[in-house]
């Protein structure tokens, strides 16, 4: 018997489940994506590294049926057919047949019974703000570790929800995102605090689209989302993430203010000819900065490309100030701020920095940063 | 110097002066443990030589004098011995307590010609400190060193230019640097005996059998030999290796080695004040395939607790596959000293590895290397009881 479905709907659905699929299995079925036709509602479901996602699209079926299919070969085909309804049938369990008017297909698969189980959440009992886990998404995974063989707990974002606020901060160990916004979180009595790889994070984001929810719940060794009909099971990292508390600075107590586009601007170009360096696939793009009262410097010298010298307004009382960053580090941080202007706060010329926005009153955002100094040699006490 | 730790002990004790005298380990009547440190020539007239166990040294000596290593005294006397030389010549490279490289390719107008030179020396040593030196003087730090092996005791010998090759020719392949028990074996199988005949080969015979490796060797074997005399160089790269007793594919036997080396390598580092961000792991296969594979980080560091499991990565990825193995280094590089690095926002648990390592060594500098080791160390799998070299 035969099922149809809409074909934007499933491209749309398919694209979220094979993103997050194994694109090199140790087992051909773990790099397939189970489909599930029942009466009204196809089911994809798809299983990642440390990740699984389910997603629904409407669908006319007399019966159920299901089989596990390659998902880029089923897309290739689908991408390349008319928008229209599509005629899906599985004939026996181990192969599916597409048709549109006079296209046929016939789909090698695997047998449901082969693809493995996934956990699925019981009881959604938290409900959260769906376009702020949105933007505090989009705001914190940038600085979340991109090594693998960096500390394992710094490939994640550390989440805290609290009955009146939720936290997400990351780290690479060289800078620090937090993000705090305040929220009733009804029915939450006791704080829940998890570490949760950022990838999840990323597709959870994805997932939002116009919902107005996310609803939550995790078990020991899993992380539940569910945003309209789609469902991220996500399993949690072990180990402690790093104090953040102690990472804030608390006494920086020169302040600087600047303008975040104009501020972004000219470190974009600085990095043109910078110093640069690579360092576990990362390029690193030096920039030494020259803070006076009223105005900033921001020189880059590369040894084989030539120099380049910004000045820019700022508000600044403090002592002068001369230090180095990496370029890059700050440009990721104004690249997700929304406010006109952000502040610097500084203690000296080699602890680490302090930036927040100015004038967002409903998200606390701080960003901590390392600076780039002289290394000398450590001596034996 | 010549028998340089037992002529001390003669010097400090003349009792013992035309006797046999064995430095090393104690030789338990017998039935000791460890090696001959050094003996005096009177010594060596019974076939003891250094590094020779100190119970087959008993056998052959029971009569001898033997005494534990004064390490003290001999570092003192040396540091005596490298002051007179650096009244030479500022130009000078100690390769070990009792060697150095002497430089004098600049001051041959001041201090006359190598022979007059090399006379001055060891009057000098012979006068202030009471013992005898050899000198071999050659155009390059390879030959002088083989000369002044082969002029031992107070002997000088030069290498004149053009007579390099005749001079290497007839000695044994065991006498280019780098050439160990191992790689002679090796050699003597290939029917190589002596340094003339691999002279006499086409370089690229060794080159394919050898590698980069076999290409220095066959430059040494023709007295080829380009590095400087370099005082005091900065330290590139703090590295340790160990050629195993037998080729092993025994997986715990490596990483048993493995910790061993971080272990020496990382207490060199802070001994250096140094921390190092690229490491390097070194791998040769039984065949003499020889394999290096890095990994560098933004920050650096200095402790076994940092360095192990990136090698013990390293090592994954280099060694995918059951293979024997006959050599395993471990390196440290890019120690950044003076030049500016990212700062690290997480550097707490680092501190604490460094300070509990920090209050290793000073356990080890009082009381000895074997006072406090690491568990996994204390009883090595497989039959590998000796300690890495220093590379």
């Amino acid at each position: 018997m035969e099922f149809s479905v809409k074909r934007s709907d499933l491209i749309e659905e398919l694209s979220l489940v094979s993103a997050i699929v194994d694109k090199r299995p140790l087992m051909p079925i773990l790099g397939y994506v189970l489909l599930e036709a029942g009466k009204n509602t196809l089911v994809l479901t798809g299983r990642g590294k440390d990740l699984s996602l389910r997603c629904c699209c409407p669908c006319k079926s007399p019966f159920v049926d299901s089989i596990a299919i390659p998902p880029k070969k089923l897309m290739d085909i689908v991408r390349l057919l008319p928008e229209s309804d599509i005629l899906f049938r599985i004939p026996n369990e181990s192969s599916l047949e597409i048709r549109h008017e006079k296209s046929f297909f016939r789909l090698s698969g695997l047998p449901k019974d082969q693809f493995p189980d996934i956990p699925a959440g019981d009881q959604y009992s938290i409900s959260l703000p769906a376009a702020v886990i949105k933007e505090m998404i989009v705001r914190t995974v940038f600085a979340a570790s991109q090594q693998e063989n960096e500390r394992f707990v710094l490939g994640g974002a550390q989440v805290e929800i609290r009955p009146d606020s939720i936290r997400m901060i990351t780290s690479d160990g060289h800078r620090l995102v937090y993000a705090e916004k305040k929220y009733e979180v009804e029915g939450l009595s006791e704080e829940i605090r998890f570490l949760i790889p950022q990838k999840s994070l990323n597709e959870l984001s994805r997932m939002i689209d116009k919902q107005d929810l996310v609803l939550f719940s995790r078990d020991e060794r899993h992380a539940y989302f569910k945003v309209g009909e789609r469902e991220l099971i996500s399993a949690l990292l072990g180990g402690a993430f790093p104090n953040y508390e102690l990472i804030i600075p608390r006494d920086n107590k020169a302040v600087m203010t600047v303008h975040s586009a104009l501020f972004n601007d000219c470190l974009r170009r600085s990095c043109v000819l910078a110093e640069e360096s690579n360092i576990e696939n990362q390029m690193m793009r030096k920039v030494k900065f020259r803070l006076r009262p009223g105005s900033l410097d921001i020189i880059a010298r590369s040894n084989s490309s030539g120099e380049s010298q910004e000045s820019l307004d700022v508000e600044y009382s403090g002592s002068f100030i001369e230090t180095e960053f990496n370029a890059p580090y700050i440009v990721d941080f104004l690249n997700v701020v929304k406010t006109d202007q952000v502040e610097m706060l500084l203690k000296d010329d080699e602890n680490p920095v302090l930036m927040k926005t100015k004038g967002e009153d409903d998200l606390i955002y701080q960003y901590v940063l390392a600076v780039i100094s002289v290394k000398e040699s450590q001596t034996r006490s | 110097m010549d028998a340089f730790f037992a002529a001390v002990e003669q010097r400090e004790n003349p009792e013992l002066k035309g006797k046999a005298v064995i430095v090393g380990a104690d030789p338990g009547g017998g039935t000791g443990r460890g090696v001959v440190a050094a003996c005096s020539y009177e010594a060596r007239r019974f076939g003891i030589h250094s590094a020779m166990p100190i119970r087959q040294a008993w056998r052959l000596c029971p009569q001898g004098t033997y005494l534990r290593p004064d390490h003290k005294l001999y570092s003192s006397v040396s540091r005596k011995i490298m002051d007179i030389l650096e009244t030479f010549t500022d130009r000078l490279e100690p390769i070990s307590i009792d060697e150095a490289f002497l430089d004098f390719s600049d001051s041959a107008r001041l201090w006359g010609s190598p022979l007059e030179i090399a006379r001055k020396v060891k009057s000098c040593i012979l006068r202030q400190e009471d013992l005898t030196a050899s000198i071999g003087i050659a155009g390059n730090k390879f030959l002088a060193k083989v000369a002044s092996d082969r002029c031992k005791p107070d002997g000088i010998l030069w290498v004149r230019e053009g007579t390099e090759k005749e001079f290497l020719a007839p000695l044994p392949v065991s006498r280019i640097w780098g050439v160990g028990e191992k790689t002679e074996k090796y050699l003597h199988s290939c029917g190589w005996k002596t340094v003339g005949q691999l002279a006499a080969l086409p370089i690229h015979v060794l080159e394919a059998r050898l590698g980069k490796f076999g290409h220095d060797l066959w430059l040494l074997a023709n007295g080829v030999d380009h590095r400087p005399v370099c005082r005091d160089s900065e330290t590139k790269s703090i590295g340790h290796e160990l050629t195993f007793d037998v080729d092993t594919d025994d997986v715990r036997v490596w990483s048993v080695t493995l910790l061993q080396l971080c272990e020496k390598v990382s207490a060199r580092l802070r001994h250096g004040g140094l921390s190092g961000r690229t490491v390097t792991l070194k791998v040769r296969l039984e065949n003499f395939q020889t394999f290096t594979h890095r990994k560098s980080l933004r920050s650096g560091i200095s402790t076994t607790e940092e360095i192990y499991p990136l090698v013990r990565r390293l090592l994954e990825e280099t060694v995918p596959g059951p293979v024997r193995l006959r050599l395993l280094g471990v390196y440290l590089s890019g120690f950044d000293e003076g030049k500016s690095v990212q700062r690290s926002l997480l550097d707490q648990e680092p501190r604490k590895w460094q300070a509990l390592s920090r209050a290793v060594d000073e356990v080890r500098d009082r009381y000895g290397n074997r006072s406090i080791r690491r568990a996994a160390l204390l009883d090595p799998p497989g039959s590998n009881p000796t300690e890495p070299e220093q590379d």
